[in-house]
């Protein structure tokens, strides 16, 4: 990498760490990331251990956050329950781009019909309001973590197609395209090289944006009873479990409720910083 | 000679930007006298613009900022009054005329009202009075249709009608100074003669003095009296505009002369300066313009040369003509 | 042999007013019937202000836009067959460079990249060393150096961007550019350098140039035969030198005329003024499209378009007088 480029990301990555609010947010996508990853080794039990002799066991120095019902322990099951999450956020994100952002660029560059079509396509899909999409595939679909995440996917595509459009029709207008075009360059090439590669800022973005929605959404139909099948350990299940113990043992809806929170916060306030430091465009 | 309106003195304008401090000026010296013309020529980076914005005291901050020298308008330094003293010079004893028009004018706003808006801020006249004089003015500056034109919106003009109008708004408080930065880069070559021919005109009629800015040599020795080059961020040259042209003494002068194809002569290949203007934040030592001039010397690298008079009125900021 | 020869070349825009069913109200004749041919080694200088098409003349000529009418032929080949059958190898003989150097290169991509895509595209390396060898070289002969090769765009200044589309444009051995304001947007000093690069790949190579520029003194500088266009049409034709001493259409010599030269006392500027300004390329003046600014007009001006006739041995000239 060339000093320059990496001149080019230090300057970015100033510009957002002068947001303290967005670095915050950083951090704890960072933090959400890292658990995840390390997950056994940080568990302190087996999330899917029970031990009835603790239900509902209060908070203490063996168990940080308690134990639920089944007398698992609290923390280990929000701990794997992020890597059930990430999962689900990259699966369904990776569908999403690649069929969004294709159909995106496609309509944004070829325009006439072909967006017409493309952009009719991704309003019916938006017709469907909230989550109602997402669910209606899964009851097509039957619940479990793989459908979870088609479900998700395709819900999120219309999002990213708007977005990767958009950003390609402003891009297509530049001179560098119509010089592109000069020295012979095929349409296929022009897009790969040229019209996305210039489109990313708002991706990503709406990728880390998109983020905090897709977690919300796997807890709602987690918690609806749709999503990752018990005991696999989804926050949003664990929520949903947890209602009817709130009088007894309120931790066991509150430490899980409050992850989502804090996971869809982080990632909002990074994407909002993420967005504010790539718009200032470097001297570009 | 005639009497000092304006005279600058080691103006040094800094900006403080995430890569850096950008040393835009440098100590910048010279002066205009009352119904005179000056030129001040330079290509992009040598501080032209700046040096008028900071006349005008319009420099954003941040980042920028007035570090030091005095600025003298008619003996007052413009740089010790208060914002609103200043207000009351910008526009009615010193105005400016941009580049591009559209983008000093509101276009929602009808340019009868903007001109009359500027002549109400200043003075106290009536509305029939004041557009009584926007009237005049516009049919001063050649627009043609007066009645008519007063009520239509900027981007019903062409740009060099554009341009009259701003002259219009600049002229119609008979400011003893008229800033123009580069008022006919934007403008095709036959609008651009039409513009300069009308200044020149104008700055006779009003007697006004007018700074003029611009990259083009050839603007600059049709119109100025008096020019000044400046180089990466100081005036490097300075003389009446026959001694500039006709006897070039600083070497980027004489490059700048010759790197120009000109009309009355043919030449296969232009005189090149080599390499290209330096970065202001870390500028070279001493002299700046030393990595490229032909001349430069060991003292060259290592002390600035300040403008010394080698002839009448023609100054030189070079170690070559410094001696004595 | 002429490597360019273009045949009433016209370009029209369609307007179209209205919010819901857009319909075409009108045409903007940016390009209304131009007929010249480019020999090689020769440059064709193209000069005109805003509205008179030059611009319009390289792009459509090139085929970046398509043409409303006309004929280009490329070595005596028809541009429409060829680029049915042949569109690589045109578009790799055939090359331009933009005005605006800040634009015309991808951001994101870099220098080395930039330079060797045509190799790439028209398959003229075979390898990726060979690749790197002929970028390298042709860095070097627009005089850049090889640390400049893992750069962006972002990096350089306006003169030196400039001469990363030059080797963009060069590298494919092409016989013939367009030159589309190419110093328009440098300072002086880099413009000296740019276009004495320019002029010297011109003789090393053997190439065609169409220069297209608004200031008449670059345009002498650089070539061998001028045309001036204005409002869509050429209004004179002729050798540089013959142009230049004796121009004869009553615009050429108002432009001429209106240049403010780098003399000091240039002359006063009011009597070389034109009078008027430039017509909308929507609503050209009928007739002579310059008869509503010009000096000498009569009435047969205001109804008759000039024809473009040979006034002198290879001077063409569209007025009446």
């Amino acid at each position: 990498m060339s000093e320059r480029k990496r001149t080019h990301l230090r300057i970015i990555w100033l510009r957002l760490k002068r947001n303290k609010i967005a670095v915050v947010g950083f951090f704890i996508v960072l933090l959400y990331v890292v658990v995840a990853a390390f997950a056994p080794y940080i568990a302190p039990y087996d999330p899917y251990k029970q031990d009835l002799s603790k239900s509902f066991a209060p908070m203490s120095w063996e168990h940080p956050l308690g134990c639920d019902e089944f007398g698992r322990d609290l923390l280990s099951r929000i701990i794997y329950g992020a890597r059930v999450s990430i999962t689900i956020q990259i699966g369904s994100i990776v569908i999403a781009l690649l069929i969004g952002v294709f159909l995106g660029a496609v309509g944004g560059y070829y325009g006439g019909r072909l967006d017409e079509v493309i952009m009719r396509l991704m309003d019916i899909l938006l017709a469907f309001p909230g989550m109602l999409l997402a669910l209606a595939i899964i009851s097509m679909l039957g619940p479990s973590l793989r459908n979870l995440i088609i479900a998700i996917g395709i819900y999120s595509i219309p999002q990213f197609a708007r977005i990767t459009r958009g950003a390609v029709i402003a891009v297509k207008e530049n001179e560098y395209i119509k010089a592109a075009r000069a020295i012979g360059e095929k349409d296929s090439s022009i897009i790969m090289l040229y019209v996305l590669p210039n489109a990313l800022s708002p991706i990503i973005v709406q990728t880390t944006l998109r983020m905090a929605t897709v977690l919300l959404t796997a807890a709602g139909l987690g918690f609806l009873g749709l999503g990752v099948q018990p005991p696999t350990p989804e926050w949003g299940a664990m929520l949903s479990n947890a209602r009817m113990y709130l009088r007894v043992a309120p931790g066991v809806a509150f430490f899980p409720g409050f992850a989502i929170m804090l996971v869809v916060l982080g990632f909002n306030l990074f994407g909002d910083g993420l967005q504010d430091a790539l718009n200032p465009r470097l001297k570009e | 000679m005639g009497k000092e309106l304006l005279r600058v003195e080691g103006l040094t304008t800094h900006f403080y930007t995430e890569e850096g401090v950008v040393k835009a000026l440098d100590g910048v010296t010279f002066s205009i006298e009352e119904g005179e013309i000056m030129g001040l020529v330079g290509e992009t980076g040598c501080g032209k613009s700046v040096t008028a914005t900071s006349i005008m005291r319009l420099i954003p901050s941040p980042p920028g900022r007035i570090v030091s020298g005095r600025i003298l308008f008619e003996g007052k330094n413009l740089l010790e009054l208060s914002e609103s003293e200043m207000r009351g010079v910008r526009g009615k004893e010193i105005a400016m005329i941009f580049q591009d028009p559209m983008s000093s004018l509101n276009p929602v706003l009808r340019v009868g009202f903007q001109v009359l808006e500027a002549i109400m801020t200043h003075s106290r006249v009536t509305f029939q009075e004041g557009m009584r004089r926007v009237k005049e003015i516009f049919g001063r500056v050649n627009i043609p249709d007066v009645d008519e034109s007063v009520n239509k919106y900027p981007h019903q003009f062409s740009g060099g009608m554009r341009q009259r109008v701003m002259i219009a708004m600049a002229l119609s408080m008979q400011p003893k100074l008229l800033i123009a930065d580069e008022p006919t880069t934007a403008l095709d070559v036959s609008i651009q003669a039409q513009i300069l021919s009308l200044i020149k005109r104008l700055q006779r009629e009003f007697s006004t003095s007018v700074l003029l800015i611009s990259h083009d040599l050839g603007v600059i020795a049709t119109m100025a009296q008096k020019v000044g080059v400046m180089y990466a961020g100081s005036i490097i040259e300075y003389g009446s505009v026959e001694e500039i042209f006709n006897n070039p003494l600083h070497p980027y002068t004489k490059g700048l002369l010759n790197a120009i194809p000109r009309l009355d002569s043919d030449r296969e290949w232009l005189e090149v300066i080599p390499g290209s203007v330096p970065n202001l934040i870390y500028p070279p030592s001493g002299c700046r313009f030393h990595p490229r001039c032909p001349l430069a010397r060991e003292e060259c690298v290592q002390e600035k040369p300040s403008l010394v008079e080698v002839e009448r009125g023609h100054m030189v900021a070079c170690h070559e003509y410094n001696r004595g | 042999m002429s490597i360019i020869e273009v045949n009433d070349l016209k370009k029209y825009f369609p307007v179209d007013r209205g919010i819901l069913f857009s319909k075409v109200v009108g045409y903007v004749r940016a390009v209304d019937g131009v007929s010249f041919s480019i020999s090689e080694g020769q440059t064709l200088g193209l000069v005109g202000e805003s509205g008179s098409g030059k611009s319009t003349a390289g792009l459509t000529l090139l085929n970046l836009l398509s043409p409303t009418g006309g004929e280009v032929y490329f070595k005596g080949k028809p541009l429409r067959a060829l680029l049915e059958s042949e569109e690589s190898v045109f578009r790799q003989k055939a090359q331009i460079v933009f005005q605006d150097p800040f634009s015309s290169l991808n951001p994101r991509m870099i220098v080395k990249d930039i330079i060797g895509r045509p190799l790439r595209i028209h398959g003229i390396a075979k390898s990726e060393k060979e690749i790197t060898e002929r970028v390298l070289r042709m860095l070097q002969e627009v005089g850049l150096k090889e640390e400049h090769l893992s750069r962006y765009p972002h990096e350089f200044s306006g003169g030196q961007r400039q001469r990363i589309a030059i080797a963009r444009a060069f590298i494919s051995d092409p016989e013939f550019i367009v030159l589309d304001e190419p110093t328009s947007a440098l300072d002086v000093s880099v413009q000296a350098q740019i276009l004495n690069l320019l002029k010297a790949l011109q003789r090393d190579r053997g190439l065609a140039y169409l220069f297209i520029s608004h200031d008449l003194s670059v345009i002498k500088h650089m070539s061998h035969k001028v045309a001036v266009m204005y409002l869509g049409k050429i209004v004179e034709y002729a050798d540089k030198e013959e142009l230049f001493s004796n121009p004869m259409h009553p615009y050429t010599v108002a432009l001429l005329n209106s240049i403010p030269q780098p003399v000091a006392g240039g002359g006063e500027i009011e009597d070389k003024v034109i009078k008027g300004d430039i017509p909308s390329p929507m609503n050209p003046p009928v007739g002579c499209r310059f008869h509503t600014r010009c000096p000498v007009a009569k009435d047969v001006c205001a109804t008759q378009e000039p024809e473009l006739r040979e006034v002198k041995k290879g001077h063409f000239v569209a007025c009446h007088f």
